[in-house]
């Protein structure tokens, strides 16, 4: 009986953005980040941003020309249906690895700081269990709880920074721009592909948003990336030189707050920042690769396939990286470039497509004139 | 006897003494059944019936003797015509309601079964029934579950007549309309479903009448029964429909646009839709001076009451680092006596608890203080002793208890109740990491429900800022121009709209 | 011990989706479903044995290895 139909506000979009933004990379982007651009990590933050900005115009340029199509079914209509099956295929692999890492990386996250004598396995299997009932229940009820989510990460985020403010040292940041270029552009590139690249996945949302706008993108992406900015500036001013010694640089610094001695080591409060984005970006990934796979296979129900694929994630999580080495390499040198294929060369593809089909078909008026 | 199913179509005879013999045979000489066959003029017998003790004896017999003093005129008058039709009589009787014609036998048992009385004449196939109506009924009195310090104590009672009443007292306005039906196939319970006409919103009050005509069941004593078959189709235990006891609060949800429903026979008025926040809200914000604090308090209470005992365990278990190091000494020391692992000792005594609860329900009035006393001071201090859980357990379990009851609303307990067992035994396998998963599908099965309609965390979820003047704080009365729009769809404008075209023309012109 | 757990495990999710899609007739969400539950019931089972389940981040890798070079990251 709800009047609502089943589409998202203006708000709730740019809440989703800004909480899928901000997902997994304030664990995993400050360690990351220092490894190539050491201190300077925040300027190549900024580039991110910026490139992320720009890549979204194109995401809702798209969108806008195909209001009420996912992705799967523009490139069906655009490229064909057999090589259109085949960008869609790419993407939507793209997608699911998307969710297999970031089950992976989750439950290592959870193993390694907070109780290490569990098995990871067991963390994946109960963020993809809550992650299968999210998305279940619907995107109408993912925007609704995100406005409550958003307050509570805001509030507590707030919170860590003030009462870190205190250890704050500048010297930390200083000399500005001591790493060379390449090695900023290497990070800001990083950035890009672990919170850029993925809002691509946003094409299979926005049919379900009622008249998305640019504002809304654009303000999403920058408050998460707000977001990200001030924890890697945060964990540079507070850590120091010592950041490269931690695996989880901003779970280090949540470790840190001290009040009058009293309270202390508080941080899995903290810990609710990361699991509540952590649980969005899963939420959203998994939304988007079940919703394509359905639109692939011509489904009407989309729900029907989200037991077997959050299995086939589950296991291949447990699959995917052999060890820590593996997995810093990949995130830093192949994950860029996959991100980038999937994230940007696609979309610029659709929209030559597009393009190229609207010349074809004026030429073609013009001519049966 | 009559058969459940099928309604009786039988019509009236016009002999008397056939359809008295029916009449007998159908209520089965049931012995609260006065049957009086007198003699009218002239010389016309008629039959009087009617329930003993639902009528009032007084009104059955002037109704008597007018029908007596009419005869006799109508006879004196038309010498041809001996009787005249039933028509005239019903117009002519002074009675204060008027009387129904009757000719089928179904239509006869609703009559009498309502406190009507029924009067046949012979010869004519149809009969009146007249409105004598009086059932006992307890006094207006204090309300019992939804006290508050300052503000009416009147309390609904199990008439449906009564209650009505008691809200026309509060709302003397001629838009508030009432309609009335019978529910409940075996027990006709009369419903009335009370609504401010040109505030409530026309598809909520749509959808509730509705859901009401399509519910079936057999008997209904209380408001739950109808709540349970109108609510929206969630698998959920969180209740979606509001109930009450006090006309005050009954008042200020009709201004609100909500719709009430009152079902004879209990005074628990149901009110539609609910939200989240009306069961943290109680009518007493409004009458004191306090702007909310003492919501505020509640909605921190709700809080406390589902995660305290999962925190507890977890904290304990898991997270022994996140305590100020003097405290964990302290609880390290107690828990080192004790034999059981923190969730084991807190479902113990949680279990007790509830016991303790439902028990103290049931107790007879005079038995109840050395309970209280033995379950307080005995078992609490006992079990500590005896080194069966640790002291820290019980005031965490205390602290629960205490912060249950200030929620104003039962029905919201319920569902924290069964929800906290749940948090206990997620926190004991996973710890906070357990707590948070819950919590997280905890608010996003509360977002996913409706209340006809409505978003259930309404004005939280979605979020609208004007409407969280009366949400969790209380705006002083002279800032709240702006009506909550959550129910309603309209706000009563200068112009006064009187026909429903108006109405809708209103609502297309209006912001959604 | 491990695989009879499997079995069950999926036997309760079937039972949970399937009768619910078969009365409501779809029948492409049905075939979906069980072809997607197999291959995740044969993942599952092939990981608790020892035999080696391919990494598809392997595949990726090779595809991506020669930009790798030519850009010369770390």
């Amino acid at each position: 009986m709800s009047d609502l139909v089943n589409k998202i506000n203006q708000f709730q979009f740019m809440l989703l953005i800004s909480l899928f933004t901000v997902g997994n990379s304030i664990l995993l982007l400050p360690e990351l980040l220092y490894r190539t651009a050491y201190h300077d990590s925040w300027l190549a933050i900024i580039i991110g941003i910026g490139a992320s900005l720009l890549i979204n115009m194109l995401l809702l340029k798209l969108s806008q020309f195909y209001p009420d199509l996912t992705w799967v079914e523009i490139s069906e209509k655009l490229l064909g249906k057999w090589f259109g099956g085949l960008v869609s295929v790419f993407m939507l692999f793209y997608l699911l690895y998307g969710v297999t890492v970031l089950l992976f990386l989750s439950g290592q996250f959870i193993n390694i700081e907070i109780m290490p004598e569990t098995p990871l396995v067991a963390f994946s299997i109960t963020m993809a269990v809550i992650m299968v009932f999210g998305v279940r229940l619907g995107l109408v009820t993912l925007g609704r709880a995100a406005e409550i989510f958003f307050m509570l990460v805001t509030l507590l985020f707030i919170l860590l920074l003030a009462l870190l403010v205190p250890q704050m040292e500048l010297t930390n940041i200083k000399p500005v721009l001591e790493t060379p270029i390449k090695n900023i552009i290497h990070a800001s590139f990083v950035y890009f592909s672990i919170s850029g690249g993925p809002l691509v996945c946003f094409l299979m949302i926005l049919p379900n948003t009622l008249r998305p706008n640019f504002k809304s993108f654009q303000l999403g992406s920058l408050i998460g990336g707000l977001f990200i900015f001030l924890t890697t500036l945060t964990c540079i001013l507070v850590l120091g030189p010592n950041m490269q010694f931690e695996t989880y640089p901003s779970y280090s610094i949540a470790k840190k707050v001290n009040v009058e001695d009293f309270i202390t080591r508080i941080e899995l409060i903290f810990a609710v920042i990361w699991f509540v984005t952590i649980y969005y970006k899963l939420a959203l990934y998994f939304y988007a690769t079940i919703k394509g796979f359905s639109d692939l296979f011509k489904l009407s129900k989309f729900t029907s396939i989200s037991l077997p694929i959050a299995i086939i994630a589950v296991v291949l999580s447990t699959v995917i990286f052999p060890d820590t080495a593996y997995e810093s390499m990949w995130l830093l040198t192949i994950y860029p470039f996959y991100s980038f294929t999937a994230g940007v060369i696609l979309p610029i593809l659709l929209l030559c497509a597009h393009f190229i089909k609207a010349v074809v078909s004026k030429l073609m008026v013009k001519e049966s004139r | 006897m009559l058969s459940f199913e099928e309604t009786n179509h039988d019509k009236l005879t016009a002999d008397l003494s056939t359809n008295v013999q029916q009449i007998k045979a159908h209520l089965g000489n049931s012995s609260d059944v006065t049957i009086r066959e007198f003699t009218v003029p002239i010389n016309r017998g008629a039959v009087i019936v009617y329930l003993n003790n639902l009528v009032n004896k007084e009104l059955v017999h002037s109704i008597m003797k007018s029908i007596f003093e009419l005869l006799k005129t109508y006879s004196e008058k038309n010498t041809k015509i001996n009787i005249p039709s039933l028509s005239y009589i019903c117009k002519n009787l002074l009675v204060v309601s008027e009387p129904i014609i009757i000719s089928e036998l179904s239509e006869l048992h609703n009559a009498i079964l309502s406190g009507h009385t029924f009067l046949h004449f012979d010869g004519m196939a149809e009969g009146l029934a007249i409105d004598t109506a009086k059932i006992e009924k307890r006094n207006v009195t204090v309300p019992v579950s939804q006290n508050v310090i300052r503000g009416p104590q009147e309390a609904f009672t199990e008439s449906s007549e009564t209650n009505l009443s008691l809200i026309r007292k509060k709302i003397k306005n001629q838009n508030l309309w009432c309609e009335s039906k019978f529910i409940g196939d075996i027990s006709k319970t009369k419903i009335e479903v009370m609504f401010i006409k040109g505030i409530a919103d026309e598809k909520i009050i749509h959808s509730i009448l509705k859901r009401l005509d399509s519910i079936k069941i057999e008997g209904v004593f209380e408001g739950n029964y109808i709540e349970e078959l109108i609510q929206d189709n969630n698998n959920t235990l969180f209740p979606t429909v509001y109930n009450t006891e006090r006309p005050d609060v009954v008042a200020a949800a009709l201004l609100e646009g909500r719709v009430s429903i009152i079902v004879d026979g209990t005074p628990f008025v149901l009110l539609a839709p609910a939200l989240f926040t009306t069961f943290i809200q109680s009518a007493e914000d409004y009458y004191h001076k306090d702007y909310g604090f003492t919501r505020l308090l509640r909605f921190f209470a709700f809080f406390i009451t589902l995660l305290s005992p999962s925190i507890f365990i977890s904290l304990v278990t898991y997270h022994q680092e996140m305590l100020p190091t003097p405290l964990l000494i302290n609880l390290a020391s107690q828990r080192e006596s004790t034999p059981f692992p923190a969730y084991i000792e807190a479902l113990f005594l949680e279990t007790v608890f509830e016991l303790l609860r439902e028990a103290s329900i049931r107790m007879p009035k005079a038995i109840g203080s050395p309970i209280s006393i033995v379950g307080a001071l005995i078992l609490g201090q006992s079990a500590v002793e005896a080194g069966l859980v640790s002291t820290g357990m019980v005031i965490v379990v205390a602290l629960t208890a205490i912060s249950g009851f200030t929620l104003p609303s039962v029905e919201i307990g319920i569902p924290i109740r069964i929800l906290r067992f749940i948090f206990m035994g997620a926190a004991a396998v996973f710890g906070f990491f357990g707590v948070m998963a819950m919590i997280i599908v905890t608010i996003l099965h509360l977002c996913h429900l409706e209340s006809f309609g409505i978003p259930y965390m309404s004005p939280f979820a979605p979020f609208k800022l004007k409407s969280q003047k009366d949400n969790l704080i209380r705006m002083p009365w002279w800032r709240m121009h702006y009506k909550p729009d959550s129910y309603r769809r309209q706000y009563i404008t200068e112009k006064k709209i009187n026909t429903e075209e108006e109405y809708i023309k209103h609502r297309k012109e209006s912001p959604s | 011990m491990r695989i009879t757990f499997i079995v069950i495990l999926f036997f309760a999710l079937v039972f949970y989706e399937l009768p619910v899609l078969i009365s409501e007739k779809r029948k492409a969400e049905a075939i979906a479903f069980i072809t997607l539950m197999l291959f995740a019931f044969l993942l599952c089972v092939i990981r608790q044995t020892s035999i080696e389940t391919p990494n598809p981040l392997d595949w990726i890798l090779h595809l991506y290895k020669p930009l790798n070079d030519i850009f010369g990251v770390r």
